[in-house]
C-alpha cells in the first residue's frame, strides 16, 4: 500500500499550523507536522492531528443539489426548511445548476438592482475563492453587500482598532510569544481556541513572563497567571479604563512615546477622573488593589503585549472593549516592538485572509475602502469596470435587509448563519422571505437546508491555494486527495458561475474570467495590493511569509508598527462605560455566556463529523456550584435554558470554570443552538452582536428531544 | 570548532561526524536515558552521554572505537530482548549496524509483558510491549510542550512502565489529546487509532 504525503495547512483556527498529510488509498490515515516549519514548528493539537478525518464523511456533498419543486423556465416558491435532502432535493448537472443560478441572480438584479442581492464568502475559503467571490459580486452585480463570518467575530476589535491606529491586524507574531516579558490575554480562552499558541504563551510564563489575565471565566491560563483579574461579564471597559487611571494618576505612562506618536493625550487623561479603581471595583467586581497590581505589572514591564479573542469583541461594546485596550498600549508605548503590541487572535483558519481579499461590504482587496475616490479609480482601471461607492450592508443587517424584503437572493459560500447568527428565530423568518438562495458548501448544514440550489465543493484537502493565518502569515494549501463525487474546489465553481453572467449581463471584467490556477489569482491579488507583491507561490514552497512583503527579496514583517502606526498618529479615545443590553432580572436571573470548547469548531459542520463528536458528542452546558445548588442540578442532569427569545436543552457540568451567576454554552450544537437564546442587538460601531452576555433563566428537563441528523 | 556550551553531540554533527541517538530528539530537551549516544572520553572513568556532557576544550573522545560500539551493541540487545522493536525502523537498522545478536540471552529470557494494547479513547492506542522508555512522550506532555501533565513512569527498575496516574484511562486524565506524544514516539507504542484499526483489518470506511 503507498502512503503519499502531502504537506499543507490546517483548515481548523487561525494559528495556521503546518501539517502533512499521509493519504492510503485515497485516505487521510495519520496526521504529523514537521519541526522544522513555523508557526507550529511540530506542535499540533487535537483538531489538527486527528479531526480531519470529517472529508470522508459519508454526508459529503458530491452533486449539485436543486429544490425539486424548480422546474426551468417557471417560477417557484421561496426558501424554506427541506425535511431533508432526500425528499426535497434532486441531483442536478453541474450546467443546469450554474445556469439556474445565473439566470435567477440575473433575473433578481435586473428587476430589484444591485441591493437586492447579499452574499456570505467565506473564511475558510482560500484567499484565491475569496478574492474571485468578492470581485465577481462587485463587477458583476455591483454590489458591496459582502461580508462574512468575521463580523460575528472580529468585529468588534476590527472598529476599535481601525479608528485609534487604522490597522486591525495583529501586530506581532507567534515567533515572538516565547520570548515574552508581561503579557495580558483577555476575553480568550487560548488553550481551548488557539491551542498550539497558548503552548508558547505557558513556556513564556515557564520562562519567567509575568502573565496577566482578564477573564470571568477560571481559564486553564489563569492556572499559569502572575495575576487573574476576574470581572463581572461585560464590564471590561470598566476594568481597562480603571487600569489607565492609575497609570495616569501615578504617572506611570511613557510621554516620550506619547508625544511622538499620538494624538488626543489630553482630552483622554481628563476623561479618565471618574474611572478610579475603587469606583471600577464597584461596578466590576475585582478589588481595586488588583487592579493597580495589573496597571503597575503592565506600565512597568520593558514591554508587554496585549492578546484578546472573542470575550472582547463579541459585545454591544465590542469596539469599546477593543479601544480601552489600544489605549492601554499607547499609554505606555507597548507597540511597535518585539514582544509589545495589539493581538486579536483569529479564529477561523483564513478569516485574516477573507477580510484582506475584500471579503467586507466597505473595503476592496487591502483594506482599501469603497468610499475612498482615488483607491476606487485604481480598481477600476485594473479590472476595467465602474465599482459602487456605497459600502454594503454587514452581515446582521443583510438578515436584517431579506426581512424587510430588500435583500432577495442571497449567495452563501461556505457558511452557516441558521446556526451562527444571533436570535436564530428571527433569522429563520428572514431566510424565509428570501426569493432566492445559493448554497456552495461541503455539506449540508443547517443554512443549506434552506437552500434553493446546493453546489457541492472540495475540502481544504482536496484543492490549492494560501490560507492567512492570525500572524499574517500566507501559507500554501495543496490538494492530497481527489475530491468525492462532482465535488469542485470554489475557485473553480466561482469562475464557471462568473463565465455564465458575464454573457448573461454583458460585463466584461479584466482580465476575464480564465485564470489557469489560484497562482495566477495570487497574482493578481499582489497586482491590486502591494503589500502581497513579494510573496509568490515559488516562494511560498519552502514556507509561509508574512505580509507585508513588498517584492521578493522582502524577507515579510514580524511585527508591525515599528516606524509608527498606520493612522499617522494614534488617537486615544475618552470611553464612556455601559452595561450590557441585557442583564439578569428576576425572570431570567442568569447570565448566557456562548463560546467554543476545545474538542469543536464553530458551526459544528466539521467536527460533529469526525472522531471529535466522539469524546465531546453531546451540548454541555457549564454552571457553577453555587447556582447549580440553587436549581438544584448535577453534573449530568439535563436543564432547559430559556431566554426571551427561545429555549435549548443542554447537559449540565457544574464547573467553578463559570463565575457565580454566568452559565457558559458552547454554540457547536445544531440540537441545542445556543444562538436561539441570543440577541440580536448590535454595536453601533462594529455592527457586531452580544454573544456573551444574555437573560436566562435554567429549570430542570426531563428529557433532551435532541435529534441530530446530519444530512 | 566546536561553539562554547555545544554538547559533544553538537560538536561532533558540526564536524560531520554521526553519533547514533534513540531517545534524543532534536526539538525537545535530551535526557540520556538511552545511552546508545555514549562516547569514550579519554580520562572519565565511564563511557558519558554525548546528547548532554558538554564538549571542552582539548578534549580526547572517540565516538566510535571498540568500548563504545560494544557498549551500543549490549544495549540494542537488551533493547531488542525486552522490546517489540518490528515498528521501529531506525532502531532496526542501528541493530545490523552493530551487529546485534538480542537472542543470545536465550529466547524471551526478558520480554516484559504489558498486558493488551491500551484502546481507551478516540484519537490514539498505547501499545507498551512496544516502548522503550524513551521519555519523549512523558516530555512532551510536560514542560516540553503542552504542559499537560497526563503521562509519568510507574515502577521501578526492570518494571519501570510509562502510564497515567494510578494507569487511568486517557479520558479520566488531563490528557487533551492532542498527540504530540504521538508525533514523537520513535517505536509505534503510541499510534493513531484509525492505523491501528486499519492494521487490525478493520474496514476504514466512512465513518
Amino acid at each position: 500500500m503507498s502512503t503519499h504525503i502531502t504537506p499543507t495547512t490546517c483548515p481548523f483556527c487561525g494559528v495556521g499550523c503546518q501539517i502533512q498529510l499521509h493519504v492510503e488509498n485515497n485516505r487521510i490515515m495519520r496526521v504529523t507536522a514537521d519541526f522544522t516549519m513555523p508557526p507550529n514548528y511540530g506542535k499540533l493539537c487535537v483538531k489538527g492531528r486527528f479531526g480531519t478525518d470529517f472529508v470522508h464523511h459519508p454526508t459529503r456533498l458530491k452533486k449539485p443539489l436543486i429544490r425539486k419543486d424548480i422546474v426551468p423556465g417557471r417560477p417557484f416558491g421561496k426558501a424554506r426548511r427541506a425535511r431533508s435532502l432526500a425528499e426535497d432535493y434532486r441531483e442536478a448537472s453541474w450546467d443546469e445548476a450554474l445556469d439556474l443560478v445565473a439566470d435567477t441572480l440575473v433575473a433578481i438584479y435586473r428587476e430589484s438592482g444591485p441591493d437586492s442581492l447579499g452574499t456570505y464568502c467565506c473564511a475558510k475559503a482560500t484567499n484565491e475563492d475569496n478574492y474571485i467571490f468578492q470581485k465577481l459580486f462587485r463587477t458583476l452585480f455591483g454590489t458591496n453587500n459582502i461580508d462574512h463570518c468575521s463580523r460575528l467575530c472580529h468585529a468588534g476589535s476590527v472598529a476599535g482598532l481601525m479608528r485609534t491606529i487604522g490597522s486591525a491586524a495583529m501586530s506581532n507574531s507567534i515567533a515572538e510569544m516565547e520570548n515574552l516579558d508581561t503579557f495580558l490575554v483577555t476575553g480568550s480562552n487560548t488553550t481551548e481556541n488557539h491551542p498550539v499558541i497558548a503552548l508558547s504563551l505557558k513556556k513564556a510564563v515557564a520562562r519567567g513572563a509575568k502573565l496577566i489575565v482578564v477573564d470571568p471565566r477560571r481559564i486553564e491560563l489563569v492556572e499559569f497567571a502572575t495575576l487573574w483579574l476576574q470581572q463581572r461579564p461585560g464590564t471590561d471597559v470598566a476594568v481597562f479604563q480603571a487600569m489607565a487611571n492609575v497609570i495616569v494618576s501615578e504617572g506611570l505612562y511613557n510621554a516620550e512615546y506619547i508625544a511622538q506618536h499620538t494624538e488626543g493625550f489630553e482630552e483622554y487623561a481628563a476623561s479618565l477622573a471618574p474611572y478610579t479603581p475603587e469606583w471600577a471595583e464597584k461596578v466590576t467586581g475585582v478589588p481595586a488593589a488588583k487592579i493597580r497590581q495589573a496597571a503597575r505589572m503592565y506600565a512597568g514591564a520593558k514591554v508587554a503585549a496585549l492578546y484578546w479573542g472573542m470575550g472582547i469583541s463579541q459585545s454591544t461594546h465590542g469596539a469599546d472593549n477593543a479601544t480601552a485596550l489600544v489605549n492601554l498600549a499607547m499609554l505606555c508605548g507597548h507597540i511597535g516592538k518585539y514582544g509589545g503590541g495589539l493581538n486579536p487572535l483569529r479564529g477561523q483558519n483564513n478569516v485574516q485572509g477573507c477580510s484582506d481579499m475584500g471579503g467586507l461590504p466597505n473595503v476592496l482587496p487591502g483594506y482599501r475602502f469603497v468610499t475612498d475616490a482615488a483607491e476606487r479609480s485604481r480598481f477600476e482601471a485594473i479590472w476595467g469596470v465602474t465599482l459602487n461607492p456605497k459600502p454594503g450592508l454587514t452581515a446582521v443587517e443583510m438578515v436584517h435587509a431579506a426581512d424587510r424584503g430588500q435583500i432577495r437572493a442571497m449567495y452563501v459560500m461556505g457558511e452557516d448563519p441558521m446556526t451562527s447568527e444571533p436570535n436564530l428565530n428571527h433569522a429563520r423568518h428572514a431566510l424565509e422571505k428570501l426569493d432566492f438562495l445559493v448554497i456552495q458548501d461541503i455539506f449540508a448544514n443547517e443554512t443549506a437546508l434552506y437552500g434553493h440550489v446546493i453546489l457541492p465543493a472540495a475540502s481544504f484537502a482536496e484543492k490549492a491555494g494560501t490560507f492567512t493565518n492570525t500572524e499574517r502569515r500566507v501559507q500554501r494549501v495543496r490538494p492530497a486527495l481527489p475530491p468525492p463525487g462532482e465535488a469542485r474546489p470554489d475557485l473553480d465553481i466561482l469562475l464557471d458561475l462568473a463565465r455564465r453572467l458575464e454573457r448573461r449581463l454583458g460585463v466584461y471584467v479584466q482580465p476575464g474570467w480564465n485564470y489557469s490556477g489560484p497562482a495566477a489569482v495570487w497574482a493578481e491579488v499582489g497586482q491590486v495590493a502591494p503589500e502581497f507583491r513579494g510573496i509568490t507561490y515559488e516562494r511560498l514552497e519552502k514556507h509561509g511569509i508574512q505580509y507585508p512583503c513588498y517584492d521578493e527579496n522582502d524577507p515579510g514583517t514580524l511585527y508591525l508598527f515599528a516606524d509608527g502606526v498606520p493612522r499617522g498618529k494614534g488617537k486615544f479615545w475618552p470611553l464612556t462605560f455601559q452595561e450590557p443590553v441585557e442583564t439578569p432580572d428576576a425572570v431570567y436571573p442568569l447570565n448566557l455566556s456562548t463560546g467554543r470548547v476545545l474538542y469543536h469548531w464553530h458551526g459544528g459542520t466539521l467536527t460533529r463529523r469526525s472522531v471529535l463528536n466522539d469524546i465531546y458528542p453531546e451540548p454541555i452546558v457549564e454552571i457553577n456550584p453555587v447556582d447549580a445548588a440553587a436549581i438544584p442540578v448535577a453534573t449530568g442532569d439535563l436543564v432547559r435554558i430559556a431566554s426571551r427569545r427561545g429555549e435549548v436543552v443542554a447537559r449540565v457540568e457544574v464547573t467553578d470554570r463559570s463565575p457565580i451567576g454566568t452559565i457558559f454554552l458552547p454554540f457547536h450544537f445544531v440540537e441545542a443552538a445556543a444562538n436561539l437564546l441570543t440577541l440580536d442587538a448590535l454595536d453601533p460601531a462594529a455592527k457586531i452582536p452580544d454573544y456573551k452576555n444574555a437573560a436566562v433563566a435554567i429549570t430542570p428537563a426531563e428529557e433532551h428531544g435532541w435529534n441530530l441528523v446530519l444530512e | 570548532m566546536a561553539s562554547p556550551g555545544a554538547t559533544i553531540l553538537e560538536a561532533a554533527r558540526s564536524a560531520g561526524i554521526t553519533i547514533p541517538t534513540v531517545c534524543y530528539h532534536d526539538h525537545l530537551t535530551a535526557n540520556a536515558v538511552c545511552r546508545i549516544c555514549v562516547v569514550e572520553w579519554m580520562g572519565s572513568r565511564t563511557l558519558v552521554p554525548a546528547c548532554v556532557a558538554k564538549i571542552q576544550p582539548n578534549a580526547r573522545i572517540y565516538t566510535d572505537n571498540e568500548r563504545v560500539r560494544t557498549a551500543r551493541r549490549v544495549i540494542l540487545e537488551m533493547l531488542a530482548a525486552t522490546v517489540d522493536l518490528s515498528e521501529a525502523p531506525e532502531l532496526q537498522t542501528l541493530l545490523a549496524e552493530y551487529g546485534a545478536d538480542p537472542h543470545r540471552f536465550g529466547s524471551d529470557a526478558a520480554r516484559r509483558e504489558h498486558g493488551p494494547v491500551k484502546v481507551d479513547n478516540p484519537f490514539y492506542v498505547r501499545d507498551y510491549d512496544k516502548c522503550i522508555l524513551c521519555w519523549r512522550c512523558v516530555q512532551v506532555c510536560a514542560e516540553d510542550v503542552q504542559f499537560t501533565f497526563a503521562l509519568g513512569f510507574n515502577g521501578r527498575g526492570f518494571e519501570t512502565s510509562i502510564a497515567t496516574f494510578f494507569d487511568r484511562p486517557m479520558p479520566e486524565t488531563t490528557c487533551v489529546f492532542c498527540g504530540n506524544c504521538v508525533g514523537v514516539c520513535p517505536t509505534g507504542a503510541l499510534k493513531g487509532k484509525r492505523e491501528y484499526l486499519a492494521a487490525q483489518g478493520a474496514p476504514i470506511g466512512p465513518r
